[in-house]
């Protein structure tokens, strides 16, 4: 893994872990970890599991974000949730810990717009922001 | 069809390319996807074969673009399957609806590196908006018809479907299921914005004293180019717009500042660079466009309009997002604000003011042709509703800076990948999609040389495409770059051995002609464009005639540099 160029800045960059549901889909795990690895994190745990139907797919995803923009991370969490968000397989992304350090989250224009990412419903959306908050 | 009666994979196949309402498709054969080119041959599906996969994927890009329906490619495994993928990383880009579908060795050899076997879907990941293989016959016509679902749904794009021969060959039951609709329902896209986002967007705009209209592809894609010019026409908000979204604002607006970013225009650079509020239509803050993103309209509150929530806050935050079809939200937002009263006349003086101390004559008194003067001329012979594609590089700018369009659908162009090679293919794929419309192709002599075998799929169905080859025997954006930002150390860039294009068009029964002069151009319009058939206009250019003005690469806009002494 690259290393941080400043030590503080390390600390701000914990793992962060994802909840996944997705269609139990010959190609999903690697569509999951390519859009990862695309978008700059790097995978630090990752697990999954069929559903008792076999159907779904339940992942639990921690990531830990690559030095490409060290001072945003925790908006870019989110940008990756709404990439991962997009792929077809996919049902639902659930940011489930997100680690603040001093990390000043900005508006990010999700909390404009309840339409802006759809799988999230309004309340876990605003839940999402008020957690960062 | 008549279903039922000894169908296979492959009949069910082409029985839903025709359920889905596809007409024409683009392919190469090859061992693995045999049993499909069999159905072909007696399928009403009109079947174009290309010379090479590449060029069969771009000929159905071109196909899409012309024509707002899906662009369907095939090619064999292995081989065949990776030739498309630079066709489908360019539709992925572009936002393009294209079906891919690729033959694949049988199920029982696949994983054992059989023969012409290449692992497809795991290649296609990164560059298709997904891909399918089927396993069973069962989900032939199911996996088919997602394909086209998905291509077309919300932001449009690739997808690939990779069908073993085995599954060709077996024995299929057409059901025609209902596949449900609503499997697809929850995507994106059909979500529905709440009405208070249009009064925060109209407050916004109302506060505003200096509001840009960024406008980007995804109007023209959304269908909503005549939206946008009502929403223009009521407010008179300045616009610029973006290389996919050329043709999409009418020249008629006063207040149009034409292409901002690396080569737009110093009027459109500057105007954002001093707006206070820019709104964004179907367009992504392209790093092409934005220059040094830092430094992107740095004073701008921005109002996000774009069907793909992932490009919200990806590169630019934004205040407003809307995240809806434009086709809904952009009659949305006019209803919201149509009542209101804006002022906005000192700000739109002042894009006049920039529109005409900026705007560079292009004359050319010399005797060698200019290819930006050869361009505006060509735009200005062309019939009303032509199409024009180009290949990648200074042609290719020079396109966008000079020729007008009336649609963006009339300007076919390698946008977000920047492929070398697009012209010919796509112009094939536009040809016939729109076979009486003029297609025009505007390539260079690099990028010619990188698609060249499709002159024989022009020759074979006979089509009408003209070429306009602007030759400065160089890689002549890459020569311009070595110049500027690489002290003039031109590491292979020198094409001065290329072939004799007049004899090579020949070889092909392809008219053509060179010139050389300004004044032969006129006539050789006329020839080329009165002629019957497909004609190369071979152009030779001053190998050191640059694009400008630039903003050069990782600079901000505000810093753009117009042509050197």
């Amino acid at each position: 893994m690259t290393q941080p160029q400043n030590p503080t800045e390390y600390n701000h960059r914990k793992d962060h872990t994802l909840e996944i549901t997705a269609e139990n889909q010959p190609t999903v795990l690697e569509r999951v970890l390519q859009v990862t690895r695309y978008r700059g994190f790097s995978v630090t745990a990752f697990s999954a599991l069929p559903d008792i139907t076999g159907a779904m797919l339940e992942m639990t995803l921690t990531v830990n974000q690559e030095s490409r923009s060290s001072c945003h991370d925790d908006s870019d969490m989110l940008k990756l949730c709404t990439q991962l968000n997009k792929l077809f397989d996919i049902q639902h992304v659930n940011l489930k810990s997100m680690s603040i350090g001093n990390t000043k989250i900005h508006g990010n224009g999700f909390s404009h717009s309840a339409c802006s990412a759809p799988k999230y419903t309004n309340s876990e959306f605003s839940g999402l922001i008020s957690n960062l908050n | 069809m008549n279903e039922q009666q000894n169908c296979t994979g492959a009949n069910l196949t082409l029985s839903v390319l025709e359920q889905q309402g596809v007409t024409d498709i683009f392919g190469y054969p090859g061992g693995a996807i045999m049993p499909i080119y069999d159905a072909i041959y007696d399928s009403p599906v009109k079947h174009y074969l290309c010379r090479h996969e590449q060029g069969a994927s771009f000929a159905a890009i071109g196909y899409a673009r012309a024509s707002g329906k899906v662009g369907v490619c095939l090619a064999t495994s292995g081989p065949g399957a990776t030739n498309l993928l630079t066709g489908l990383a360019d539709a992925m880009a572009d936002s393009i609806p294209v079906v891919a579908i690729t033959g694949q060795v049988g199920t029982k050899a696949m994983g054992s590196d059989a023969f012409q076997e290449v692992d497809i879907v795991g290649l296609s990941l990164a560059c298709t908006k997904h891909c399918f293989q089927v396993k069973k016959i069962d989900q032939l016509e199911e996996y088919l018809t997602k394909a086209f679902q998905i291509a077309q749904s919300g932001r449009p794009g690739p997808v690939l479907i990779d069908i073993p021969k085995d599954i060709q060959i077996s024995q299929a039951k057409a059901n025609h299921a209902n596949l449900a609709e609503s499997n697809l329902q929850k995507r994106s896209e059909q979500t529905v914005c709440q009405t208070s986002l249009y009064t925060d967007a109209e407050k916004l705009i109302s506060t505003s004293q200096k509001p840009i209209l960024y406008v980007g592809g995804g109007v023209g894609m959304a269908n909503a180019v005549d939206d946008l010019n009502r929403l223009i026409s009521i407010t008179n908000i300045p616009s610029v717009a973006t290389l996919k979204a050329l043709g999409s604002v009418s020249s008629k607006q006063p207040f149009y500042l034409e292409m901002l970013g690396m080569h737009g225009t110093k009027a459109a650079n500057t105007a954002v660079q001093e707006c206070d509020l820019l709104i964004v239509i179907g367009a992504r803050f392209d790093d092409r466009v934005t220059g040094k993103l830092d430094e992107f309209a740095p004073h701008a509150k921005v109002i996000h309009m774009d069907i793909d929530p992932a490009e919200i806050g990806k590169r630019r935050h934004a205040d407003i997002a809307i995240t809806d079809n434009l086709k809904n939200s952009l009659p949305n937002l006019i209803k919201a604000i149509e009542s209101q009263k804006f002022d906005f006349n000192a700000w739109q003086i002042r894009c006049l003011e920039l529109k005409k101390n900026n705007s560079q004559p292009i004359s050319n008194e010399n005797k060698n042709i200019f290819a930006p003067a050869l361009l505006r001329n060509l735009s200005n012979t062309l019939q009303n509703n032509a199409i024009v594609t180009t290949d990648v590089g200074q042609h290719q700018m020079w396109a966008a800076q000079t020729m007008r369009f009336n649609h963006p659908s009339q300007f076919i162009t390698s946008g977000g990948l920047g492929t070398m090679g697009f012209g010919i293919p796509a112009a094939i794929g536009a040809q016939i999609s729109a076979p009486k419309t003029q297609v025009v192709t505007v390539s260079g002599d690099g990028s010619f040389m990188m698609n060249v075998q499709e002159l024989a799929t022009i020759k074979r169905y006979q089509l009408p495409v003209k070429i306009v080859l602007i030759d400065n025997s160089r890689l002549g954006m890459v020569r311009q770059w070595q110049e500027l930002f690489f002290k003039q150390r031109y590491s292979e860039t020198d094409l001065s051995d290329n072939p004799d294009f007049v004899t090579l068009a020949t070889a092909f029964d392809i008219k053509a002609k060179t010139i050389t002069k300004t004044n032969e151009v006129s006539d050789a319009f006329d020839e080329m464009l009165n002629h019957n058939g497909a004609y190369l206009l071979h152009v030779k250019i001053d190998a050191m005639d640059n694009v400008w003005p630039l903003v050069p690469p990782e600079t901000s806009n505000s810093k753009m540099i117009e042509k050197t002494a």
